[in-house]
């Protein structure tokens, strides 16, 4: 299959994946008692948080490929991934501040979780900055390696409630005791979510790619064929 | 280059420290700033904001939470600046790539710069300590205290240096190397700064260490970083 088909095919997955996990959160999901409609927040809260989990972990791994077989293509997927991981971490942050205002009444808590979320956050800000103001191979080399050391910061946004435990997110029974319909929903969002995240990189990595192509087209009809950087 | 790794690393650390000591200006240039921020934190939210009336001890609580906390922002900054001028002797004329063409071992040019940035910024620890402790009036500390204080001030510079020796070499070679430098290097050393920070607090308040897990993630995540930076550091000066 050609990657535009694939593209497609990703796309109509996501459409129907989104409009099945809206219509099922808003239709089957029952209605939480303490926190009304504001609950259905959480179905893209965790949804979109695991994503990103996903999301970064694929800048390292990919960033880790580069380094090791020097693909262009596989920056290129780190950096989109890294991208879109970091919007999905914005969302997070900002679904998560719907609910904090809802549920505790203040929009921002210095929890754990919240707190290294932040910190996670203003990370791969700077690792988008930092692959802004370079170019070539200093660019590929440095936003791997910055990739990597960035996902340093991934297991304690994780492990920050076990760590030191927090009054605002659940911990692992909590989930388990969910309404059914509930779990489902939340499955729901997360592949739907996910599906989205692939599509999203997929599209990034491709244009990233065809911008290196056009700028190495536009350098050899300059500067002749063997011109280089 | 002749000589062992250890050789190397002993050149390498004698020549940063010698252009650091021969102008001296991003010592005081360093030292000076770390200061300001801590007298413009004091202006901002100084000992008076701790409310009157408070007891002996718990005044001493709230006036150890604004030292640590000061103490460590300042040296946060100055940090920045006193890594940005350790990279930038080495870019200017590619003196990076000179050392390595020399045959310098990567980890000898990483453990080095660590090492220098790490003795520069004890040096300005050494006269911040006392600003802090004088013009927050933590001064209910023993000597005891200050031996504590000084061993977790040396554990959290480590860090920072172990992360910022890294960093600082990867923005050296970018467009607006000082301001991407702080961008970047000031989320990354927050996790440090938070355990630091808690560490310091019961520290300044002559108090035993009340939790453990912010001792241990001051320990544990520069080693997470450094092993990175030590993984990494060869891709990086590659560039």
């Amino acid at each position: 299959m050609s990657g535009s088909r694939i593209n497609a095919t990703l796309a109509t997955v996501t459409t129907l994946l989104v409009l099945v996990g809206v219509t099922f959160v808003f239709v089957v999901a029952p209605i939480e008692v303490q926190m009304r409609e504001i609950q259905k927040i959480f179905y893209f809260h965790v949804g979109t948080a695991w994503s990103m989990f996903v999301a970064f972990t694929v800048t390292a791994i990919y960033g880790i490929v580069y380094l090791v077989w020097r693909k262009p293509r596989a920056d290129a997927i780190a950096a989109a991934s890294a991208e879109v991981g970091w919007v999905y971490a914005a969302v997070v942050l900002l679904t998560g501040m719907l609910w904090a205002r809802s549920a505790w009444n203040v929009w921002w808590n210095w929890e754990p979780r919240l707190t290294s979320m932040l910190v996670l956050w203003l990370m791969y800000a700077g690792y988008l900055l930092f692959r802004s103001t370079t170019k070539g191979d200093v660019r590929r080399t440095y936003s791997s390696v910055f990739g990597i050391l960035a996902f340093v910061m991934v297991p304690i946004v994780y492990y920050s409630i076990r760590i030191w435990g927090s009054v605002l997110h659940p911990n692992e029974e909590t989930k388990f005791n969910l309404d059914n319909r509930m779990y489902y929903g939340m499955a729901l969002g997360t592949l739907a979510m996910l599906a989205a995240y692939v599509l999203l990189t997929r599209l990034r990595a491709d244009a990233d790619i065809a911008e290196q192509e056009v700028a190495a087209l536009r350098q050899e009809q300059l500067f002749g064929e063997n011109a280089e950087g | 280059m002749n000589g062992g790794w250890g050789g190397q690393f002993t050149r390498l650390l004698v020549k940063d420290l010698g252009l650091q000591w021969r102008t001296r200006d991003a010592l005081y240039v360093v030292g000076l700033f770390s200061l300001l921020v801590v007298l413009v934190f004091a202006f901002a939210y100084g000992p008076e904001f701790v409310p009157p009336g408070l007891g002996r001890e718990a005044r001493g609580r709230e006036l150890a939470k604004l030292g640590a906390a000061i103490f460590w922002s300042a040296l946060a900054f100055g940090a920045v600046i006193a890594l940005h001028r350790a990279g930038e002797a080495d870019r200017e004329y590619g003196a990076i790539s000179a050392i390595r063409l020399a045959g310098v071992s990567p980890t000898a040019i990483y453990f080095s710069r660590i090492a220098s940035v790490f003795i520069i910024l004890v040096a300005i620890e050494a006269a911040l300590l006392p600003a802090v402790v004088v013009f927050l009036q933590v001064d209910s500390m023993t000597a005891v205290d200050m031996a504590r204080m000084a061993g977790v001030a040396c554990l959290g510079t480590l860090g920072l240096s172990s992360i910022g020796a890294f960093v600082s070499t990867m923005t050296a070679s970018t467009r607006g190397r000082e301001s991407l430098l702080s961008v970047v290097l000031l989320p990354l050393i927050v996790p440090l700064l938070i355990a630091a920070t808690k560490v310091s607090v019961d520290i300044m308040a002559s108090r035993p260490i009340g939790d453990w897990r912010w001792f241990s993630l001051l320990v544990a995540y520069p080693m997470l970083t450094a092993g990175v930076g030590l993984a990494l550091f060869d891709s990086v000066l590659e560039e």
